[in-house]
């Protein structure tokens, strides 16, 4: 969008008149708030009913005057309760939680804000997905779920603390009593209704907020407490309750948005464990899954009640006492691996689970089940909760050693649950063995089961575990040829009426294997094909059910296209136009895809500074046809300049060459000369001139990247010089000490309200951060000024894996102290210091 | 006490009402909005009634006008991050013009998200028709300064519709 229209548009909204109406509305607004201004002497509280009855965030409105109230009552009815004592009951009070409920009209669904409030003006919240905390009536944090991340806070929760806040900024309990008690709710003097009140133990009190809304107050006689507030809209069936519960304080990482901050930083967390983080239950009851676990005991072994070898093999164990509950609000049930004495890998093929009665039944089969007839006399139950992390150290609860089980003709039963045949088992290992690279293996298994497609479950079974494994080998050829057979059988089991809706995943290989061929017509005519064929359906199915199936096999469809679509872009490297025309889609405007990106696209491409790019590759391609193409390298000034977004090196129609977008200014690029060898190591002598670049590189595409920036310096009249001079090195070394799982590992800093500090997260990765990154974000950040005098890391610590969540920040010399600190207390890392002679790269302008 | 700051604040709004109704009208566009960036602008004008009274009281009114509107397109939006849809779609039936009411939404949205000194230099300059020299006495800055606020705010509000582009060059 140009400047020109903006203006144009702006310039138009300027001679707009406004119309009488909104006059009107303006009038009337700014009259009733005089209004509202001049009828009382307390204006605060006025503005507040303003606010409520002009509906500006009625639920965040109404719910301070439920607290304004709650600390604010000056009589309690006619009762004999005095204020004296009501103002002293709540200045004891030291933590107290609502739960606020509020539906718009006699059919809304209602929302739910949680609120905290402790002592010395501490706030959290809980609103929709964020968690927001305040002190003294401002917010500091708010944090969302949805995206784990710091945002803005829902401005109704900003609202609300606004309006908890005191008029002078300082939020607490006594404040609160206090300003309220100046006469904030003088007019909402709540009387006893004596009609409502079932017991001695319980007072109600009715007041009338406005003409169509009244509000109850639930109070508990003896301590003065009240326990629910509702306020009603007779007009419209309005409701909001408020519940409220009163504890001793919470621990004081609970009002701690720092310390949250760590616990919402764990990616695999769950939510419940970080949105009701350090909250505690005055009773000790389990309030979030790890309180679960931690108050059972954490992990125990299951008890095995009978275990045994069938005939061909299979280890079966029945276990009780079978279900562990994970921290993060996960189960296991029974045994997750087995070993033997004579060192043979199984693989657990089912693992069935009774309720009721807490036991479970899991079967493994040796790799080469059937045909390892070895019977070890020694097995080893292994329990651990590898099932559920993907990318993290699994946790061994527990290993039991078994010589002694049963010898059994099968496994048996658990209430009728578990495989019932031996080819059932070879099914189960063969699809397993799909997932790995047992080629001969698992040829071998599905050659041993006999039998047609046509008439039997387990040779079709067969049929499409051998097309996987032979796409799964890139036999693509194989797959078509098979496919093409097999197309019949699998169109009749997707027609068949089978209870539930078909799944066309079972097309999907064949198609996967037309598409890795180039077969794309066919590919796009047979997925065509598929979609036209409607599945049967039971004539006994009502409307609803029918729509259900309908719904279902979109999802499966939708199930379908998850898996082709990112591969056929990844693996078979096709353009998603030629994605769109084989499954007749618009990946573009898709929002199955709205997260994913392509090689040739994704969602931010469609700016137009990518587009500028685009173009202008397409423009370069045209001055090379009539232009020789450089042997090496050139630099090529540019007439006019434009924002571009270079996500792609190639210009069309030019196989040879690659095109790198050089917009920055000089002392920029000097400073980009930082590979893994030079990092720390590179020294920028004398001024280099603030040239802004507006330049392409154009390079043949085998040219050593070592060489790209200083040939560009080069062009620009810089050089770069070698020289050997005594460095301090820090010698990394490690303890071997067990290191902890890399999630685990966060700065030694934490996030506070944006501002820049030493040893705070620079970057994170959910993947992780191995050392090499560390040491070299900590040279980079030593050498800020160039001048080559920071520390140089040499790494012997020999380890590879991941070992940071987040990466610090290590400016200054400040940095260094906390820098050794952080390594050995986080992984047992120590620095020993030496001089020693190294290389330094010194940039400086060119001499002839 | 109370009387007299009501007195103040009364003559306040009688100088200030047509400004704020125009300039609110202008940035919302839409009555529902109009009302609660004018309630906001109100409560801020009680709140800062003093503010208003010193020297720098021309400038402050523009301050509070963008205030009284961000927070209310902040209220507008922030349940889901989305436009209501019912105000994109309220408009006139022609393509043409559906595709007009939208960028005027998104410029109001966009305009919503500018810093004080640049929405009042937008105002100023766009919904004022001032020059630069007019620019200069409401803002207290130099007439470079005044001029570098209008451009950088239309930068700003270029950056912010960047995503339309598609939209227009289609048209």
């Amino acid at each position: 969008m140009k400047n020109e229209k903006i203006e144009e548009m702006l310039k138009y909204l300027g001679i707009e008149n406004v119309p009488e109406d909104i006059q009107k509305i303006a009038r009337e607004t700014s009259n009733k708030f005089t209004k509202e201004l001049a009828q009382e002497k307390h204006p605060k509280q006025n503005i507040m009913t303003f606010i409520f009855e002009n509906r500006i965030s009625k639920l965040a409105a109404a719910a301070a005057i439920i607290i304004a109230v709650l600390f604010g009552l000056n009589k309690f009815g006619n009762s004999s309760i005095a204020w004296a004592d009501v103002v002293e009951k709540f200045q004891s009070v030291e933590f107290f939680s609502a739960v606020f409920y509020e539906k718009d009209d006699a059919l809304a669904q209602p929302e739910q804000i949680e609120l905290w409030m402790g002592q010395g003006g501490n706030v959290r919240m809980r609103m929709g997905s964020q968690v927001i905390f305040g002190q003294s009536g401002k917010i500091t944090n708010a944090f969302d779920m949805s995206n784990r991340g710091q945002v803005e806070p829902d401005s109704r929760g900003e609202r609300m603390l606004e309006m908890l806040s005191s008029s002078n900024g300082q939020f607490s309990l006594g404040t609160i009593l206090n300003v309220i008690a100046k006469g904030g709710l003088t007019d909402v003097t709540p009387l006893v209704n004596s009609e409502a009140i079932i017991s001695e133990d319980l007072v109600v009190f009715d007041s009338q907020l406005y003409e169509t809304q009244w509000m109850r107050i639930w109070a508990l006689r003896e301590s003065k407490l009240p326990v629910h507030i509702r306020i009603w809209g007779s007009r419209d069936g309005y409701c909001l309750d408020a519940f409220l519960t009163y504890s001793n304080k919470q621990p004081d990482e609970f009002f701690d948005p720092n310390a949250f901050d760590k616990v919402f930083r764990q990616q695999q967390e769950n939510n419940t464990n970080i949105v009701y983080a350090f909250l505690t239950d005055p009773g000790g009851k389990d309030i979030t899954p790890k309180d679960m676990f931690k108050n059972n005991g954490g992990y125990h072994m299951p008890v095995i009640k009978r275990a045994g070898i069938s005939e061909e093999g299979a280890f079966w164990v029945i276990a009780e006492k079978s279900q562990n509950k994970m921290p993060e609000g996960w189960t296991l049930n029974g045994f997750s691996k087995i070993e033997d004495n004579i060192g043979r890998t199984y693989s657990r093929i089912s693992n069935d689970y009774d309720y009721n009665s807490d036991t479970s039944l899991s079967v493994f089969v040796p790799v080469d089940f059937p045909f390892d007839e070895r019977i070890p006399s020694r097995v080893t139950l292994i329990c651990d909760t590898e099932y559920h992390y993907v990318d993290k150290k699994p946790e061994i609860i527990g290993k039991i050693d078994l010589t002694e089980w049963e010898i059994s003709t099968f496994c048996p039963q658990l209430n009728g649950s578990g495989a019932k045949s031996n080819s059932e088992l070879k099914i189960y290992l063969a699809w397993s063995l799909t997932n790995s690279d047992n080629k001969e293996r698992l040829e071998r298994l599905i050659d041993s089961m006999p039998g047609e497609p046509e008439d039997n479950n387990f040779a079709y079974d067969r049929e499409r575990i051998r097309l996987r494994m032979l796409l799964r080998n890139k036999e693509f050829d194989k797959v078509i040829e098979m496919g093409e057979k097999l197309m019949p059988l699998f169109e009749k089991e997707y027609i068949r009426w089978k209870g539930y809706a078909s799944y066309p995943e079972i097309f999907n290989d064949y198609i996967s294997a037309l598409v890795y061929a180039g077969k794309l017509d066919e590919a796009e005519k047979t997925w065509r094909h598929i979609k036209s064929i409607e599945p049967e359906q039971s004539t006994k199915l009502n409307s609803a059910g029918r729509k259900r199936i309908e719904e279902d096999l979109k999802h499966n469809f939708e199930t379908c296209l998850r898996v082709m679509v990112p591969d056929f872009s990844s693996k078979a490297h096709l353009t998603v136009d030629q994605i769109n025309k084989i499954f007749g889609i618009e990946i573009r405007n898709n929002e199955l895809f709205q997260h994913y990106t392509f090689w040739d696209w994704n969602p931010e491409f469609e700016k137009p500074k990518y587009k500028n790019w685009e173009r202008h590759l397409a423009e370069l391609a045209e001055y090379y046809q009539s232009h020789p193409l450089p042997e090496t390298m050139e630099i090529l000034e540019r007439d006019a300049k434009e924002e571009y977004g270079a996500h792609k090196r190639d210009m069309p129609g030019i196989a040879t060459h690659y095109v790198e977008n050089i917009q920055r200014t000089l002392p920029e690029l000097a400073t980009s000369y930082q590979s893994a060898d030079l990092v720390g190591r590179v020294r920028i002598v004398g001024d280099v001139p603030d040239i802004e670049l507006n330049h392409d590189l154009v390079y043949q595409k085998d040219t050593p990247p070592s060489e790209i920036i200083p040939f560009v310096l080069k062009h620009f009249g810089m050089e770069i010089v070698e020289v050997n001079e005594p460095r301090t090195v820090w010698i990394a070394n490690y303890d071997g000490r067990k290191l902890k799982d890399f999630h685990e590992v966060v700065a030694p800093v934490p996030y506070s309200g944006g501002e820049r500090k030493v040893g705070m997260m620079l970057s994170s990765s959910t993947g992780g951060w191995g050392l090499d990154y560390l040491f070299a974000t900590f040279m980079i950040n030593q050498n800020k000024d160039y001048k080559a005098h920071g520390i140089v890391i040499i790494d012997q610590t020999g380890i590879k894996e991941k070992v940071s969540y987040e990466g610090p920040i290590w400016e200054g010399p400040e940095a260094l102290d906390i820098a050794r600190k952080w390594f050995h207390d986080e992984f047992g890392i120590t620095f020993t210091e030496e001089t020693r002679l190294m290389k330094t790269y010194v940039i400086r302008k060119r001499t002839e | 006490m109370h009387s007299e700051r009501l007195e103040v604040f009364e003559k306040l709004r009688a100088d200030y009402a047509d400004f704020l109704t125009a300039v609110l009208w202008k940035l919302t566009g839409d009555s529902e909005l109009f009302t609660e960036a004018m309630q906001n602008a109100l409560l801020l004008m009680w709140k800062n009634v003093e503010k208003l009274q010193g020297e720098n009281a021309g400038g402050y009114i523009y301050k509070i006008a963008q205030s009284a509107n961000s927070k209310a397109w902040r209220n507008r939006i922030s349940k889901n991050g989305q436009l209501p849809k019912e105000q994109i779609s309220n408009n006139s039936e022609a393509e043409e013009d559906i595709d007009n009411a939208t960028l005027v939404l998104k410029l109001r949205k966009a305009m919503s998200q500018l810093s004080e000194k640049q929405s009042s230099a937008i105002v100023l300059r766009y919904f004022e028709q001032k020059d630069y020299e007019a620019i200069v006495g409401k803002l207290k800055c130099t007439n470079a300064g005044a001029r570098s606020h209008v451009s950088k705010a239309i930068a700003n509000l270029k950056n912010k519709l960047s995503h339309l582009y598609e939209l227009e060059v289609e048209k």
